[in-house]
């Protein structure tokens, strides 16, 4: 992806944004709106400088992205946080480790096995045992 | 001061925080040595793990973390050639070629010394400015502390490889993902859209696991290393000693520290900045600067003396006026929040020892990554053949149970990915994540004194604002800080014509 088309997106991107949050802010009251009204205008301000200086700009370098490997584990890591209050931290923490080194192609079977297991061994001793506090637990228990 | 330095000395030698410290250091030093891990991240997701902690080992723990992190960086820049961290990259220019020759361990041995040297000089400084500086910052009223948070996110120009507007920008929107909740004066919910959660706003944790830990996870997935590597000729030094070139480049190991202290001390700048300046400073003064990048050991010195001055250097802003001084030290900052510690200079006089004993930790831990950096780097060097794709899911795991732990919320995970997937983003379109942590830790400090100087004049903003010649100094500053990127580039540019001529 051209750096340049990026930041077009981004610049009016922002712009709508902060439109759209400057519109918001007039139902509050006048101290909770000040801040809020001078930080949107600070980033409407500096997003079209921006915007203005990649268009008169004609070089721009490329930003390259793995696309599927991005969006495999963005996918796999939105469905962790998303079950985690079904399957509880242990059961989704197990499929996610070995769902993500499989897609990932990690194919020796001790690794599959031993890192989930030992990690969330590891989590139960410091985050239960130790320092005493509660993973989720899944929708069942 | 020398009492408040003893009282620190106290507090700090406990067995506890001695089994921290060295537990903090060698987990910096993995985390540093390990490409795509970094000391900033290692401590944002230790942050909620020092929630149930004492403030003094959990901090010391972080402060190790900091040090060891710093030096750790250079494992693999000397040896692969592939830094740890971004400040380590100025230690690969020559460091990796040492290697090529067959001195690998005279490499680590003066990484690891001038480390040391660059660590122990900037906790004197700190030790030494601080507590002066913290008197100075007792004149401060809410004008003057409020022109510090704007000069703290001004200064965030300079964390922006791609400029300044879009440092200025990562700062604003982390100003703007602070008001998310009630406003600080009439407690009126803001950007909540009805949701309970969002009216408590966002916790730091939760941005600080998302700016830091999430993009890192999904960079190293999404890296895929490649590349011819060179092999390195057979050890030709047998019998390393530590310090062996001092006193032939004392001079360059205490300049470079100096360099970093400074450097530190400017908030937002970090070790990586140091580390460059001080390298071209050690080149523009050598006799012989055709050598450096061949394996030139005064290379080596001045970039880990300067990136390892950063540590206390960044201590000094935080702890006098709670603005970090690099992104190691706003994740630090977020374990003082965690424990309910308002940093300023009240916490001199309310929490004397812990501040002093966190000095001490910062110097011990100096010690610590001394021994264990010198020798323990070929053992830790086997540790970097980890598989990034299991390192991964391992980090985002480990992010996700620290948010939760902090008060049982999955609200809490669900902010740190929407953050994570948009810090990654904000990362690879060059806006800083370190910048938007700084804006969103200082928004509460700007807002509560904007209000605070507006309410005691009656709403005028010249005469809350503009009152007092420490206004008209951190304006000034202000100014500076914005306008230096320009005059740096123009005077690049000068000097680049002169040549060319």
């Amino acid at each position: 992806m051209k750096m340049r088309t990026a930041d077009i997106f981004a610049s009016v991107l922002l712009l709508v944004m902060c439109a759209l949050g400057f519109a918001e802010t007039t139902k509050f009251t006048q101290s909770a709106a000040m801040l809020p009204r001078i930080t949107f205008g600070c980033i409407a301000v500096l997003s079209l400088i921006q915007l203005l200086k990649v268009l008169t700009k004609k070089e721009s370098k490329t930003v390259s992205f793995n696309w599927p490997r991005i969006l495999k584990i963005m996918g796999l890591s939105v469905a962790y946080v998303l079950l985690l209050p079904v399957l509880g931290y242990y059961i989704d923490t197990i499929l996610y480790i070995v769902a993500t080194m499989f897609f990932f192609r990690v194919r020796n079977k001790w690794a599959l096995i031993c890192v989930p297991v030992g990690f969330v061994v590891f989590v139960y001793f410091i985050f239960v045992r130790v320092l005493g506090l509660n993973p989720p637990s899944p929708f069942f228990m | 001061m020398i009492e408040n330095v003893m009282l620190g000395l106290s507090a700090i030698l406990t067995v506890e925080n001695a089994c921290f410290m060295v537990l903090g250091t060698i987990i910096g030093i993995l985390a540093g040595a390990i490409p795509g891990l970094s000391s900033t991240l290692a401590i944002s997701l230790l942050v909620p793990v020092t929630f149930v902690m004492d403030p003094l080992p959990a901090l010391a723990m972080l402060a190790g973390i900091y040090n060891g992190g710093m030096y750790g960086g250079s494992i693999s820049s000397v040896l692969f050639n592939v830094p740890g961290a971004a400040s380590a990259a100025v230690t690969a220019f020559d460091g990796h070629p040492m290697t090529l020759q067959g001195r690998s361990a005279r490499a680590l041995e003066l990484s690891v010394s001038a480390s040391f040297t660059g660590g122990a000089i900037s906790v004197i400084a700190l030790v030494l400015l601080s507590a002066p500086l913290a008197k100075f910052v007792l004149m401060f009223g809410p004008a003057e502390y409020f022109w510090v948070a704007v000069f703290g996110i001004s200064i965030v120009v300079s964390l922006s490889s791609e400029g300044m507007i879009k440092g200025l920008i990562a700062g604003l929107l982390g100003l703007l993902a602070a008001q998310v909740g009630m406003d600080p004066a009439t407690a009126y919910p803001r950007f909540d859209f009805g949701n309970v959660y969002m009216s408590g706003g966002f916790q730091l944790t939760a941005i600080l696991l998302g700016m830091f830990s999430i993009p890192s996870a999904i960079s190293l997935i999404e890296e895929t290393i490649s590349g011819h590597v060179e092999m390195a000729a057979e050890e030709k030094e047998k019998k390393v000693k530590l310090f062996s070139y001092f006193p032939r480049y004392w001079v360059n190991y205490i300049r470079s520290a100096i360099i970093g202290v400074i450097v530190g001390i400017i908030p937002a700048a970090g070790g990586n900045i140091a580390s460059f300046i001080a390298y071209d400073t050690s080149k523009k003064l050598s006799k012989h600067p055709e050598t450096y990048g061949k394996g030139e050991p005064e290379g080596i010195i001045a970039s880990e003396a300067a990136n390892n001055g950063v540590t206390g250097g960044s201590f000094v802003p935080l702890l006098t006026m709670g603005i970090p001084g690099s992104p190691s030290a706003a994740a630090i900052m977020g374990a003082f929040m965690v424990q309910g510690l308002v940093l300023g200079p009240q916490l001199f006089t309310t929490n004397t020892s812990l501040v002093y004993g966190l000095m001490w930790a910062m110097f011990i831990t100096n010690f610590v990554m001394l021994i264990a950096g010198f020798y323990g780097a070929k053992i830790v060097s086997k540790a970097l053949n980890v598989d990034k794709e299991v390192l991964a899911p391992l980090i985002f795991v480990f992010s996700a149970i620290g948010c939760y732990s902090m008060r049982n919320s999955l609200f809490d995970v669900r902010v740190m990915i929407i953050f994570g997937i948009i810090g990654y983003f904000m990362k690879r379109f060059g806006y800083p994540a370190a910048a938007f942590i700084l804006g969103y830790i200082l928004s509460s400090l700007l807002e509560s004194n904007l209000l605070r100087a507006l309410s005691l004049t009656g709403g005028d903003p010249f005469a809350a604002l503009f009152n007092s010649k420490l206004s008209f100094l951190m304006i000034g500053l202000t100014v500076l800080s914005l306008l230096t990127p320009y005059f740096t580039s123009w005077l690049g540019k000068r000097k680049q014509a002169k040549e060319m001529k």
